[in-house]
């Protein structure tokens, strides 16, 4: 009797570690679930480089220059460095136009040209007396256009290996900063605002 | 069973209210020049190399024994940069605003002067903020506990993720290098082949064609801005001409009351003179500025404002390119001239200062100078570090040197003591033979930009450690 009492104890422990075996194991796979999930978060919100990247999608239409830009260009020939920027402004009926604010620099030149909208709004004095050998710029003006996506900026710049540093929400809230070669460009809510070709010097 | 189903059916549509449908449609641009203003100076700043940030990594190797942080060094990097960047941000904002009020008040447009001062102070605050947040973040994360808590979980796991993933070996450590070989390299070139940016060795160039760009910027905007607020009748014209109590007081604010614009305009028209008839370019403000306004900066004790300096001379050169003569050019960026405070005053200058470290306590910094430059620099820094390994190293230090007011650089020696307490200290105190003193005598730099220092401490090859300060 003492026997079969004993037995009967055993099941009864053993009823109780399978439940708690069941929710103790389910505990961890929730944690490790919270834990892998956090990881894929940390990864995403975290600087990266990617390499090897194949550019999906189209590099867009492309911007066509003005005839200020254009004049320039024929004179002095495509910018040994060009900054893009990409916003909207309020016009007076209310309704929202697309600005392109570039500036060009012609280092060799000794010279930088401000454009809004393509018209030629400013023309700087570059001081500068021995630059040394620039490496040629692979990018032009024309090659990219306002409110562009990754993909089509990747495949207007050809750019395979590049530097992702997804931006602090209190700094710009849905703003991403890439850099590749001789190129760095910002997106916001996956769209191209700033953009800027950086002339590199050879040694 | 009936109020089951009402019950249901309230409950969903209470949930389909939650759903914000429409959310983010403010009126005005969605993609605001505020935005791409501010990836356009963080872009910048990933290039710059460590030394030229006003951050605790300028000089590294004081907490050097912390490798559980790797996962923070590049997150607290990017924190430093954006900082970085929107003080850039700020001080070329407070500049294009200070030029463009002086303008819009040379043209007697009040209404103008209205906007700007509105859109200007909204503009500081948002900086401002964005600064004290971002500084909040990287001196210990003071989120809400849970936020805290999901981002240290966050971390964790992202550190894992590395050391076992592939894709996880893609999280950078020091995001700036890596920038910045990738801008110069694509990733693609071999170590022989050496490649620098063109903007770093032009660098004060560069800078002054940032504020540039970014002054038209503004400049159009407000403009937009002062079109739409007349056309909805907000903005009242107050008749034409000067406000000349307003101007004055405006300029006066930055200026000690003795002016030398009538001696600068006096040989701007000798020279003018001499030439006959107008050059009709600009070519006449490089030598100008080289013989006549440089040194007249430097004797008046204004050469350390590279800021409004690179806005005075932006302007002649501008009205130089338009084929104003010299004399007329300096007439018309004369309030300018006069706008450009003036940094040193002839007497002793006492600055304090803070430590450039986001685990400095107890900071007690200051540095004494003499306005007209000179020997006699002397200063004071103090503070404790305290890791989260427990381990406290106490510093202080004597500063003592020269101010070159040629180039606004204060520089000289400082006789550094490090104490090391506590048994964490492994890298100094192994065997338990805490406390440690270490002392050296190294040297120091700082420059004086717009009226703020900044500097280190250089412990490169020596006993102790290096460490950045700066203006508060």
């Amino acid at each position: 009797m003492a026997k079969v009492e004993q037995v009967s104890g055993n099941r009864k422990g053993k009823r109780i570690w399978i439940p708690l075996g069941i929710v103790c194991g389910g505990i961890l796979v929730v944690l490790g679930g919270i834990f892998l999930w956090a990881g894929w978060q940390g990864y995403q919100e975290a600087p990266k480089l990617i390499e090897g990247s194949v550019p999906q999608g189209s590099s867009g239409v492309g911007y066509l220059l003005t005839p200020d830009q254009a004049g320039i260009q024929t004179e002095l020939g495509p910018p040994e460095a060009f900054t893009l920027l990409f916003y909207e402004e309020e016009t007076v009926d209310g309704s929202l136009r697309d600005v392109r604010l570039e500036s060009w620099d012609y280092y060799s030149q000794g010279v930088g040209y401000t454009f809004i909208n393509g018209e030629l709004t400013g023309e700087d004095e570059l001081d500068i007396s021995e630059i040394g050998q620039l490496a040629p710029m692979p990018y032009d003006p024309e090659q990219f256009e306002a409110y562009m996506s990754l993909n089509e900026v990747l495949a207007a710049a050809s750019l395979e290996t590049y530097v992702e540093i997804p931006l602090e929400k209190a700094f710009l809230e849905g703003g991403d900063l890439y850099y590749g070669e001789s190129l760095t460009f910002g997106l916001v809510d996956g769209e191209l605002r700033y953009l800027e070709a950086l002339a590199l010097i050879e040694e | 069973m009936k109020n089951k189903i009402k019950s249901w059916i309230l409950l969903l549509v209470f949930c389909f209210s939650l759903v914000p449908f429409g959310a983010g449609q403010a009126g005005g641009p969605g993609r605001t020049f505020a935005e791409a203003r501010s990836l356009l100076y963080l872009g910048g700043v990933f290039l710059e190399d460590e030394a030229s940030l006003d951050t605790a990594v300028r000089f590294p190797g004081l907490m050097a024994p912390a490798p559980v942080v790797r996962q923070a060094e590049g997150a607290e990097e990017i924190l430093n940069r954006m900082i970085h960047a929107t003080k850039q941000e700020r001080n070329d904002h407070d500049a294009n605003c200070r030029q463009l009020k002086i303008q819009y008040q040379s043209a007697g447009d009040q209404a103008a002067v209205q906007k700007l001062t509105s859109y200007c102070e909204g503009e500081r605050q948002r900086l401002s903020n964005r600064i004290s947040f971002l500084r909040r973040l990287r001196g210990g994360d003071r989120r809400k506990l849970l936020t805290h808590w999901w981002h240290s979980v966050k971390r964790g796991s992202a550190n894992f993720w590395r050391r076992i993933g592939p894709l996880g070996r893609n999280i950078l450590r020091k995001v700036g290098d890596e920038a910045f070989n990738t801008v110069a390299s694509g990733g693609s070139l071999s170590g022989e082949v050496v490649r620098r940016l063109a903007k770093q060795v032009v660098k004060s160039q560069a800078r002054e064609e940032l504020k540039k760009v970014v002054y038209r910027g503004v400049e159009r905007l407000l403009r937009g801005q002062v079109e739409i607020a007349r056309a909805a009748g907000v903005l009242e014209d107050d008749g034409e001409g000067d406000d000349p109590q307003f101007l004055e007081g405006d300029v006066d604010q930055f200026d000690d009351g003795v002016l030398s614009e009538d001696e600068v305009q006096e040989s701007a028209a000798n020279q003018a003179e001499e030439e006959e008839d107008c050059p009709g370019d600009s070519s006449w403000v490089a030598p100008y500025w080289d013989e006549v306004i440089q040194p007249q900066l430097v004797a008046e004790g204004r050469i350390c404002q590279q800021t409004a300096i690179a806005i005075y001379k932006s302007c002649l050169q501008d009205q130089g390119i338009q084929g104003v003569c010299p004399e007329d050019a300096l007439a018309h960026c004369d309030p300018l001239y006069r706008a450009i405070p003036r940094t040193e005053s002839s007497g002793t200058v006492t600055q304090k200062l803070t430590v450039m470290h986001s685990e400095a306590q107890n900071i007690a910094a200051s540095l004494v100078y003499n306005g007209s430059g000179g020997s006699g620099v002397r200063g004071k820094i103090s503070y404790i570090l305290q890791d989260r390994h427990l381990c406290t190293i106490r510093v202080t230090s004597t500063l003592s040197g020269t101010f070159d007011l040629d180039t606004c650089t204060l520089s000289g020696t400082a006789q550094v003591t490090e104490v090391y307490e506590g048994t964490a200290c492994a890298s100094v105190c192994s065997g338990g033979s805490c406390p440690v003193t270490r002392s050296a005598s190294v040297p120091w730099q700082a420059i004086l930009e717009d009226g703020e220092i900044s500097g280190g401490v250089n412990g490169n090859g020596s006993s102790v450690s290096g460490f950045g300060f700066g203006t508060p």
